[in-house]
Formats: structure tokens, sequence, C-alpha cells
């Protein structure tokens, strides 16, 4: 009996107990996917009973669209903004809960909050109080006397993305936040003694000895958020559904409405497969450009 | 041991012959779009009488959200698990025919539809056809557009309700204060909030088709006057809300109730939206019908209004149990229980029955309706909102163009960008 054979038949209980997963990753993550790629070479509209082939015709159709490029620049500064964002703030919000000060477990909790309400509930709670004639946000800033007039931010073309972006930045930097968190915790005291002995003032010691410790905190965090904001429909579709026009429509806003709007199943699919390519390539050159990161763990 | 055994066997015999009656009973599931829940509590007491009227049935009724109602049955028709009775709006039966979605009632019961169908007003029992084929039973309409006023406020500044397009905006005008808008006019992407608009168009000779359907008409002079007027007031004027692109019909009822406005643009029903959301007290206002522009500039005959019956019954092509499925639409619509939409618990819905409106209910709710009814004019002058296969899509194309025009872009530019895109579509189906 050859060896790899003997190999295998002495591990065939591993292989047993991971089949479970396997098969139901096969069934509910492969297979869709590969159903999605077929479809997209396919002309299926539901109330056009005729089902044909037709190659790349979608995603020619998609690609000579304009309204399509102008979502795809709201998705790359969605993407965009929304990354260094939640980075930037994550990374605040962690250094800060690092201090030692009263109350600081009680101030970790409420800072949680956004992570653990549903995404529902926030996009509605928001919508709310962003109303331009009855929400709370213009009522505090109106009493404060920092407006006069009450603004629409859900209704203004040139500030609706970012508006929207602020509610996603808000649900997600708390997860960011714990990672740097535990990250820090695990930064060893005597590197800021040395740092101190060395005459390093608070920027130095930031800049030298706790960025360098953070990077792959920080690389993961910044993966997770592209995958996170890549994908995100709901806070977009509740809040605006893309309004006023196109101008907070995101990737995954378009591939809904084409689906169940315009019942275009297989140009959602196509749209899905540029999504996820964008995607992909998202993260393979972001992994090229962080690899020494991963080569150090 | 024998008593024992013999006890044991009456009771398994018990048990097997519960289930065998559970199992030859004939479960019949209905999906319920959207409506308020005095509604729901009347459909459910419906249900529970017929159930025990008819024991062999078993009528299941699952709410379900108005807002997802699209997507939750394509989804389920994709996937092969459709209930065996919906109840939705009448403009999307063209769609759900085209997919294959809906039983033809006019084929599958003839003699029930031609025996019950007099019953019915013809303009509303019409919405609910398709091709000359009855697909669905009609229980109320909604009715576009209408203006909702401030009684007190109208009489405080001195003006009259308006009846042609420039009062509107003069009165508008007057009613713009530091403490409340003149009007507001919702201008979402929702279906609602377009529709109100659509009915504006269509009074003033517009339409989003042609009569033959094989053309979109929507960047007619119709339709580009209405959008006008909707710009004017937003832009020129200032009469409205800042934000009225995130405002839809829902806020607007909810401002105009807080007396942020004096007038709103809503559809027939204002009123049960505004009992739902709690009319404050010494709160006096009413509905007429949006004015039309005179002389009207679209080239189409100007319709008093476009309606919409939103909750029909229909029955579902993959339904096991259509007979007992139909059984149970007979009941629901038949007019003991189609009291409730002639003003019995809920005011302000529009019934769809000749026996509907001579309610005491509805003569208080609307009397003019009611004396047209007597009159033998009712519904004169209404067609059904745009309903056709791509409706659904073409509506959302119409939608962007209709917001870029509020957000400065010209207006017949917007429309015939959209004309375009739409006809593509239409000529593609």
């Amino acid at each position: 009996m050859p060896p790899s054979f003997i190999k295998i038949k002495q591990n065939l209980f591993q292989y047993f107990y991971i089949l479970p997963p396997v098969i139901i990753i096969i069934t509910f993550i492969i297979i869709p996917i590969f159903y999605a790629v077929d479809l997209s070479f396919y002309s299926v509209h539901l109330i056009r009973p005729v089902v044909k082939f037709v190659g790349v015709e979608n995603f020619r159709q998609i690609l000579k669209d304009n309204t399509f490029w102008e979502i795809f620049s709201n998705s790359i500064r969605w993407i965009g903004f929304g990354t260094l964002g939640t980075l930037l703030i994550g990374l605040g919000i962690g250094l800060f809960l690092n201090l030692e000060f009263r109350l600081n477990s009680l101030v970790r909790g409420l800072i949680f909050i956004p992570w653990i309400m549903p995404e529902v509930c926030v996009a509605f709670a928001w919508r709310w109080m962003l109303n331009s004639e009855m929400g709370v946000v213009n009522e505090i800033l109106r009493v404060l006397k920092l407006i006069s007039q009450y603004i629409a931010w859900l209704a203004n073309p040139n500030m609706v993305l970012y508006v929207c972006l602020f509610v996603a930045i808000w649900r997600i930097y708390p997860f960011i936040a714990l990672m740097i968190l535990a990250t820090l915790h695990g930064i060893p005291r005597e590197l800021y003694e040395a740092g101190a002995v060395d005459g390093a003032n608070l920027w130095q010691r930031f800049y030298y000895l706790t960025l360098p410790q953070l990077r792959f905190a920080l690389t993961i965090g910044a993966l997770l958020t592209i995958i996170w904001l890549m994908n995100s429909f709901t806070t977009v579709f509740i809040m605006t559904e893309g309004g006023p026009r196109h101008s907070s429509e995101i990737l995954p806003v378009l591939i809904y409405k084409t689906a169940f709007q315009a019942y275009r199943l297989s140009r959602a699919s196509a749209l899905s497969l540029i999504n996820f390519s964008i995607l992909l390539i998202f993260s393979l050159i972001y992994l090229w450009v962080f690899r020494k990161q991963w080569r150090r763990i | 041991m024998k008593r024992t055994f013999l006890i044991f066997l009456t009771i398994g015999a018990v048990i097997l012959s519960s289930s065998l009656g559970a199992l030859a009973q004939k479960k019949v599931v209905v999906w319920h779009f959207g409506g308020l829940p005095a509604e729901h509590k009347w459909v459910d007491d419906c249900i529970k009488d017929f159930n025990a009227t008819n024991p062999g049935i078993k009528v299941e009724r699952i709410e379900k959200s108005w807002m997802t109602k699209s997507e939750e049955l394509i989804s389920a028709w994709q996937m092969k698990a459709m209930p065996d009775i919906i109840n939705r709006d009448s403009v999307s039966i063209p769609d759900m025919v085209e997919m294959g979605m809906l039983a033809p009632l006019s084929e599958l019961f003839a003699s029930d539809i031609t025996a019950m169908k007099d019953r019915w007003l013809k303009p509303c029992w019409d919405l609910c056809s398709y091709k000359g084929v009855q697909y669905g039973i009609p229980t109320y309409v909604d009715i576009a557009p209408m203006l909702a006023y401030n009684r007190k406020m109208l009489a405080k500044a001195g003006i009259a309700v308006p009846t042609n397009w420039p009062q509107v905006t003069e009165a508008a005008k007057k009613l713009n204060t530091a403490d409340h808008y003149g009007i507001i006019i919702p201008a979402t992407l929702g279906l609602n909030d377009l529709e109100i608009f659509i009915g504006i168009a269509y009074g003033n000779g517009g339409r989003f088709l042609s009569p033959e359907g094989d053309k979109v008409v929507f960047n007619d002079k119709g339709f580009v006057d209405a959008l006008q007027l909707y710009v004017d007031l937003f832009t020129k004027h200032k009469v409205t809300p800042p934000g009225i692109l995130e405002i839809d019909y829902m806020k607007t009822i909810e401002l105009f109730l807080r007396e942020r406005t004096a007038m709103a643009l809503g559809m027939s029903w204002f009123p049960i939206v505004a009992q739902n959301l709690g009319v404050p007290e010494g709160f006096e206002y009413r509905m007429a019908s949006f004015p039309m522009r005179e002389p009207t500039t679209g080239k189409y005959p100007p319709v008093a209004a476009i309606m919409d019956a939103t909750t029909t019954y229909m029955l579902i092509t993959t339904s096991k149990v259509k007979k007992e499925a139909w059984e149970f639409m007979k009941w629901v619509t038949r007019p003991e229980s189609m009291r409730m939409w002639a003003g019995v618990r809920i005011q302000g819905r529009v019934p769809t029955t000749h026996e509907g409106f001579n309610t005491p209910e509805i003569a208080a709710t609307y009397p003019d309706l009611v004396k047209e009814h007597e009159k033998g004019t009712i519904f004169k002058g209404a067609i059904s909102m745009p309903s056709f296969p791509g409706f659904t899509e073409m509506i959302k194309i119409f939608g962007t163009a209709f917001q870029a025009a509020l957000m400065g872009e010209p207006v017949q530019k917007a429309l015939d960008k959209a004309a375009q895109e739409c006809q593509a579509i239409l000529e593609g189906l």
C-alpha cells in the first residue's frame, strides 16, 4: 500500500470530523457562487419566461451604463473614507480606553453598544434622528445655536453619502477599538519604560513604540472593514434607499434593486460578480502590500 | 391487564382519529401584506368564523411587511414556497401574471365570478383584471391625488381651498410663515409618493404610457408641467421643507398633524394614517381632490383621480387547495366581511362595492362620494394607477428623474432621459 494512502487511512477520522462544515460550505457558499457565475451569462428576467445564453452581454451592459459608474464611484468613496475613518476612530478610542481612569469599564461597555445593536435598528434610529424636520440632531444643533435653519442631512446630494457612512462607521468602530485595545494590553510595559528613560516624548512613544506593535491589528482591522463596507447594504437601503437620485447608492444596493425591483436576476448576478471581483482585488493588493506584517507572525 | 390494554387502545384510537381529522382538514395559507392593526383583527375574526363554519378547511393568516412585499414574493416564488392566497395592490397584477404567479379566477370559477361581480363598482372590479381575465377581488381603493388642509390656518389667512394650480401656489406662498410651511409634497423614491405625483400629472392630461401601451410618454407636457409645479414650489417659491426628498407620505402626515404645514399632499388613506398616528384634539382638517390645471396641457383626457385596489385578494397558481382557498376568498369578500372597508372599524378607506356606500360611516367620511354613487357618477373620470408588466422597474427610473428635476436638472431633460431608458425596457419586454 503506498505511504500516502496509509496516511489518509490513518487520518480518516479527522477528515470525517471536518466533513459537516465542508458540506455546509459547499452547499451554502460554493454552489451558490458557481450558480451566480453561471446565471450571469444568461438572460433571466422574471417577467419574461424565456431564458437564453447571452455570454458577457450582461457585463457589457453594466459597464456601459453611466449610472453604474456613478454608483461605483460612490462605492470607492464609501470604502476609502469608511476604512480610514473607522481605523482612525477605532485607534483613538482604543488608545483612550487603554488609559486608566475611573469608570473605565462602564465607558467600555457604553462604547460597544453600537456594535451589539442590530444594524436594522441602528439604521432606522439614525434615519429618525437625522430627519430634517423632526430629527433630534437638528433640534440639538438649533438649541445650541449652531444652526439657524434645519439641515436636510439625508436629502442633500452632496452630503447624504457621508452621512450614511458616518452611521456605518459608528456601528463598526467599536470592533476595531476592541482589537486595538486587546493588542495594546499585550505590549510590554518595559518598552515604554525604556522609551521614557531614553527621553521619548508622548508622540515619539506612540509613533516609535505603540504604532509598530499595532500594525498587525490595524492590517486585520482594515481588511475586515473593507469587507464589511463592501458588503454593506442595510444602512444605506433603510436610511435613503440610495437616494436622492443615486447620491447615496452603493453597489450592494444596486444589486438588490436590480434583482428585486427590476426582476433582472442575471444582471444582478453579474453585478454581484463585479462586486466580488473588486473585493478580491482589493484584498489581494492589501495583503501583498502588507505581506511583511503577515510574515512576522 | 385486559382492561389496561383496552384503555390504551381507546386512547390511541382517539389520538389517531383526531390526527386523521387534522390530516383530512385542508390548510389554506394567506399572506397579508401591510394593513392596520384594526384591519388585521377584523380579518382574523373573519377567519375564525370561516374555520368554525368550514371544519374541513383551516385558514391561517401570516402578516407580512408591506415594504418588502416584492422581495418576499420573488424569493418565495423562486424557492417554490408560496402561500395559497396573497393580498396586495392591484397595480402589481400584470407583473405577477407575467411571472405565472396568479391563478385566473374568471377561468377557474367562472360561474361564481359572474354571480358576484355585479356587487362591485365596475371601475374597481376592472382594476383587478388583466387582458380580460379577473385575477383578484378588491376590498377597497386608494385614490390620488388628495390635498389635506388645516382649516384654522386657511381661515386665519383668509384663504379659500385652492381650485387650480395658480391658487395652490398662491395659497402656499401666503401660508408659508416662520411657524409652518405652506405645503408639503412628499418626494422620496417610494411608490406612494410617486403615485401622488402621477395622479397630478394624469389630471393634467399626462400619461405614463400611450393608450396603445407601446410608447413611454411621461416626458410629454402633461407630466413636464406637473413636475415643473413641484419644482417651482420647492426651489422657486420655497414653500416646502428643504428636505422633501427624504420626507415620505408618512412623515408628511406626521408633520401636518404637528401643524408644521398648512397643506399636504397625499391619497385617500390620509385619514387612516392620521387616525393611526393620533389626531390631536381640536385639530381640524379636511380633504379635497388636488385641483387640476386649467386649461390642462397634456394631450390626453384629464382624469379626476387614479386608483389602486391596495388590498386585493389573489389566488396563487401553485396552490394545491385552490377550491378551498376560493371558498375563503368568497367569505372574506362577502357583504358582512366587507363592512370593515365601509367605515365600520376604520374610517377613510374607499369601498369598492355598492353596499359599501350605503353605510352611515361612509356617508360621514365621504359625503361627496356617496352623493356621486347615488347619482351613478362615482369614479367617473377615474382610472387605474399605471399598471403593466415592467412598471416596477420603470417607476424606479422615473423616480430618479423626478428627484433629479427637484435637485436642479431641467425637467424636460430629466424626463427625456428616463423615458428613453424606459422605452428600451418596454421594447425589451
